[in-house]
């Protein structure tokens, strides 16, 4: 009965956060100082006539309450309105956007958390070794170099001097398919993933370490090496699962965030994500991307969030039986 | 018969499978490269070119603007394509001859015979025609003024087609829209016409386009690149390439280090310090495209609306001639364009035949002493001793907040020059980097006093003219400003059918600016344009001798480019036109990684089960 409470209440607690997230994310492009008409509308510089046009497009002469329930209506249905710059729809900007952001950022933060996770495992087992020292210090050089510079460092040696790489986007535009799209997409992203790759690593190798070590001076691991546990199984069997907890949560968080890109990354290697293109929706002041792709983010991060709460319910019983 | 042999450990042996896979590597990267280069034979010239900004759409008709002149100048043809030479009327677009019927109000156009659309279709008088019915009917306001009409709301020329090669354009008056040229697409009416409402005209997605112009667009990837392939139907002469590439790029040196790489041919909107290195690169060169564009500062004379606040002091035309007295422009070229650019002294442009310079005398000189002198004698002297002066009435201190934007940094930086001078003659400048965005804010509401920004004027001067007209307040104006003198000038000049007589009222009007300081005209930067003069040949300036290569006014480099020598164009870089690693190279990496992690996880197994006994 314990689990399947737990379950309902986690559900329904993440639809109701996503209800919540809705509604602010429509007022609050209306409580913002300024004209909400002239926010939403004006971008750039219009003729009279334009901007009676967007209003129009906007549905901004109706009443706030009517306004609301057709955002409401119309986003239940995928609808996410029109950009206030190109007129396209925001669904279907975002859908062009969304995969390579998943691949990059995706493949980034797996790569990051399994290199990572292990790294931090090794170094708390063997602590104090060159080993844990080197990956330690590797770890957090990477983690504290500021990523932008260090993707563009890559594109001045890697493309202008060696030319082995392209300089940015996600593929070359030729018509290629199969294996040799593959390949092409592959060659593109090399760059952006190591930059990011190579930032990510810390953060998880850091947090990982630093819980196992907690963990490993445990009671119960002395007894399990009294009893003549092999060193293996202590610590796989008997170690990792217990310090594994805080990783789990930065892990699904971390994937919470995937879609939301990486702005630095795919500004610097032209990588056509959702980073890139939220930068570029609030400098121009695209207020419909900008609450679409809000939504979205919001709505990724709720998910991952549940995820992690029933996951954290089936790794540790105390959490949902209480 | 069956001799044991001793078992090899397990671990060892995976670790030995990876060091074969690792000797296999280059045999396979090499069988792979050799598919590469079996495909260059029959691939396609492509020119690649890098370019900063994607279009917005490539529905050439949508109600805001498509952002895609590039694209459109390459798969359309307009009733007359601006001549590569002077950017007027020329001969080159869907009109052979024209001829004016009466006082200007009626225009008659002979349609070049033989056109046909890229999906094999005639052109007819009736496709233009329908072209500019469909304007006006669907209220695509953005092209209205090429129409010869002030507004949406203004009366509407009608046209008619006696027969297949004519055109007649009538306007309700005399106007000189027809020929300025109008900078319209001429869409073909068997694909547009489906189309009853604005809405499914604006969902019109257009790809790919069904044009008469050289090219048409076969593909786009919004943020990514747009590609155009040949028009096996154009009109004119089969230009040379096959297909042009357009790359998006976010990150101007990544572009910069593409064109080095050789991933494309060409780089547009540089800035000043990659172009210079650029410039050393002995396969590159580097080309100061010809003014395009004008930076100035604006002044707020208010009228905007209930939060409008302009400065007192910037309403008296001596504040802003000594303003104008204590900027040193050529500084500015030297410091922030780095030389890439010239001073500037009027609102139309060098490039065009209706451009003004002020005489010798004229000129309003950097001279920061005559700038202190024109405030002292007209009482604004600064009375409290903090270094800036106030208004003759001893009130509020000459303190200006302006603005520049932040996604052009050279105009930041020049500000902030601007703002160091002034201050030497006792003025202060708040200096505000805002976002496009922001900036579109503060200049709709008239909260500032000044700002700098810039123009790209188009090379008829009408609307740039227009621009400083009262009626423009709210519209296009920069801030405001209005004269009725001015006003009554430029409705002259566009009622003026005789080319003499407009040239001389333009020319007027440009000096009337000037010598009202409406703003300060600071420079014409260039624009900085590179390209790989190893793979091809064959640009058009556009205009005449030194505008831009490509980015302009026309497909005319697009049609005349051709490799340099016999090669093809391309540096060898297989099918993608790009770098990286061949599939062969990414097989052999997966695989290396493969065996790495089943070896690891053999010799873990082993070695807890070695563990476990021990």
């Amino acid at each position: 009965v314990g689990a399947r409470w737990y379950l309902a209440r986690k559900v329904f607690g993440a639809f109701l956060t996503l209800f919540f997230v809705l509604t602010v994310n429509f007022f609050l492009f209306r409580i913002m100082p300024g004209d909400p008409v002239s926010m939403l509308v004006r971008q750039q510089r219009l003729t009279p006539a334009q901007q009676e046009e967007q209003i129009r497009t906007f549905g901004l002469d109706r009443p706030l309450h009517e306004q609301y329930m057709v955002y409401l209506a119309n986003t239940l249905q995928g609808d996410l309105g029109r950009s206030g710059l190109t007129s396209r729809p925001v669904t279907q900007m975002i859908s062009e956007r969304i995969w390579p952001t998943v691949l990059l950022v995706g493949a980034g933060t797996l790569i990051s958390i399994v290199v990572g996770l292990l790294a931090g495992i090794y170094g708390a087992w063997r602590r104090g070794s060159a080993l844990d020292k080197g990956s330690l210090f590797t770890s957090l050089f990477f983690y504290s170099l500021p990523e932008g510079w260090f993707g563009m460092m890559l594109i001045l040696v890697f493309v202008g001097v060696f030319g082995i790489f392209p300089a940015g986007g996600y593929r070359s535009g030729a018509p290629l398919t199969g294996i040799a799209y593959v390949t092409d997409v592959l060659n593109h992203l090399v760059l952006p993933l190591a930059t990011l790759t190579l930032g990510y690593i810390g953060s998880y190798a850091i947090v990982m370490r630093s819980s196992l070590l907690e963990v490993l001076g445990e009671e119960y691991i002395t007894t399990a090496r009294a009893k003549g546990l092999a060193e293996n199984r202590t610590l796989w069997r008997h170690a990792v699962p217990n310090a594994v907890l805080p990783s789990v949560t930065l892990v699904l968080y971390s994937f919470g965030y995937v879609v939301g890109g990486s702005i630095v990354i795919e500004y610097v290697f032209s990588y056509p994500g959702l980073g890139g293109m939220t930068a570029s929706a609030v400098n121009s002041q695209d207020f419909p991307l900008l609450q679409g792709m809000f939504l979205l983010f919001s709505a990724s991060v709720i998910l991952f969030n549940l995820v992690a709460d029933l996951l954290y319910g089936y790794f540790d019983p105390r959490v949902r039986d209480t | 018969m069956d001799v044991p042999r001793p078992m090899m450990p397990r671990g060892i042996r995976a670790v030995i499978l990876a060091i074969a896979a690792l000797m296999v590597l280059p045999a396979l990267a090499g069988i792979a490269g050799a598919q590469d280069d079996g495909e260059t034979t029959q691939q396609p010239l492509v020119f690649r070119a890098g370019t900063l900004s994607d279009m917005d759409t490539p529905n050439v008709l949508a109600p805001g603007g498509c952002g895609c002149y590039e694209m459109m100048f390459l798969a359309y043809d307009q009733l007359f394509n601006f001549d590569p030479e002077t950017l007027t009327a020329g001969d080159l677009g869907l009109v052979t001859s024209y001829e004016r019927l009466d006082d200007g109000a009626t225009w008659e156009f002979q349609i070049r015979e033989g056109v046909r659309w890229s999906d094999g279709e005639p052109l007819t008088s009736s496709d233009l025609a329908f072209t500019f019915e469909f304007i006006i009917e669907k209220n695509i306001s953005v092209y209205h003024s090429y129409l010869g009409m002030s507004g949406p709301r203004d009366d509407p020329p009608t046209f008619e087609t006696p027969d297949e090669d004519t055109l007649i354009w009538r306007s309700p008056r005399p106007t000189f829209a027809p020929i300025v040229p109008p900078w319209i697409p001429i869409i073909p009416e068997h694909i547009w016409s489906e189309f009853e409402t604005r809405d499914e005209a604006r969902d019109f997605e257009n790809i790919p386009t069904v044009g008469t112009g050289p090219f048409q667009l076969a593909e786009w990837e919004p943020g990514q690149f747009y590609r155009l392939e040949r028009n096996e139907h154009y009109w004119g002469d089969q230009p040379v390439i096959d297909e042009v590439f357009i790359r998006i790029f976010e990150n101007e040196e990544a572009m910069a280090q593409a064109l080095i790489a050789g991933e494309i041919d060409f780089a547009d909107s540089l800035n000043p310090t990659l172009f210079n290195a650029l410039g050393g690169e002995s396969n590159i060169t580097a080309h100061r495209a010809a003014a395009g564009f004008l930076m100035n500062l604006a002044f707020n004379f208010g009228g905007q609306g209930p939060q409008s606040d302009p400065h007192p002091a910037l309403q008296d035309l001596t504040v802003r001639r000594a303003i104008a007295h204590a900027i040193d422009k050529q500084a500015l070229v030297d410091r922030v364009l780095l030389g890439t650019g010239t001073v500037a002294q009027s609102v139309i442009l060098p490039m065009s035949d209706f451009h003004w310079e002020p005489t010798e005398d004229e000129i309003i000189h950097y001279d920061p002493e005559e700038a202190g002198r024109l405030l002292d004698e007209a009482g604004y002297v600064d009375s409290d001793g903090d270094g800036i002066r106030q208004m003759p009435d001893g009130g509020q201190p000459l303190r200006f907040d302006m603005f520049a934007l932040t996604s052009n940094p050279s105009s930041v930086r020049a500000l902030r020059l601007i703002g160091g001078w002034l201050e030497q003659v006792g003025m202060e400048v708040n200096v505000m980097p805002v976002g496009d965005g922001r900036a579109g804010d503060l200049w709709g509401s008239g909260e500032f006093d000044g700002f700098m920004w810039g123009w790209g004027p188009e090379p008829d001067p009408d609307f740039m003219l227009s621009v400083f007209t009262t009626e423009m307040c709210g519209v296009w104006s920069d801030g405001c400003y209005s004269d009725p003198a001015y006003d009554r000038m430029y409705e002259q000049q566009k009622n003026a059918i005789d080319p003499e007589e407009r040239h001389q009222i333009v020319t007027e009007m440009q000096r009337h600016l000037y010598e009202d300081v409406a703003e300060v005209i600071l420079y014409y930067p260039n624009t900085l344009q590179a390209y790989r003069s190893d793979r091809w040949d064959g640009f058009v300036p556009t205009p005449a001798p030194d505008g831009f290569l490509i980015f302009g006014w026309g497909p005319y480099s697009y049609v005349n480019l051709a490799p340099v020598g016999d090669g093809d164009g391309g540096p060898g870089l297989g099918a993608t036109g790009t770098t990286g690693l061949s599939t062969g190279v990414w097989i052999a990496v997966a695989v290396v990684i493969l065996l790495v992690a089943g070896a690891l996880v053999v010799i873990m197994r082993r070695r807890r089960t070695a563990e476990d006994r021990a």
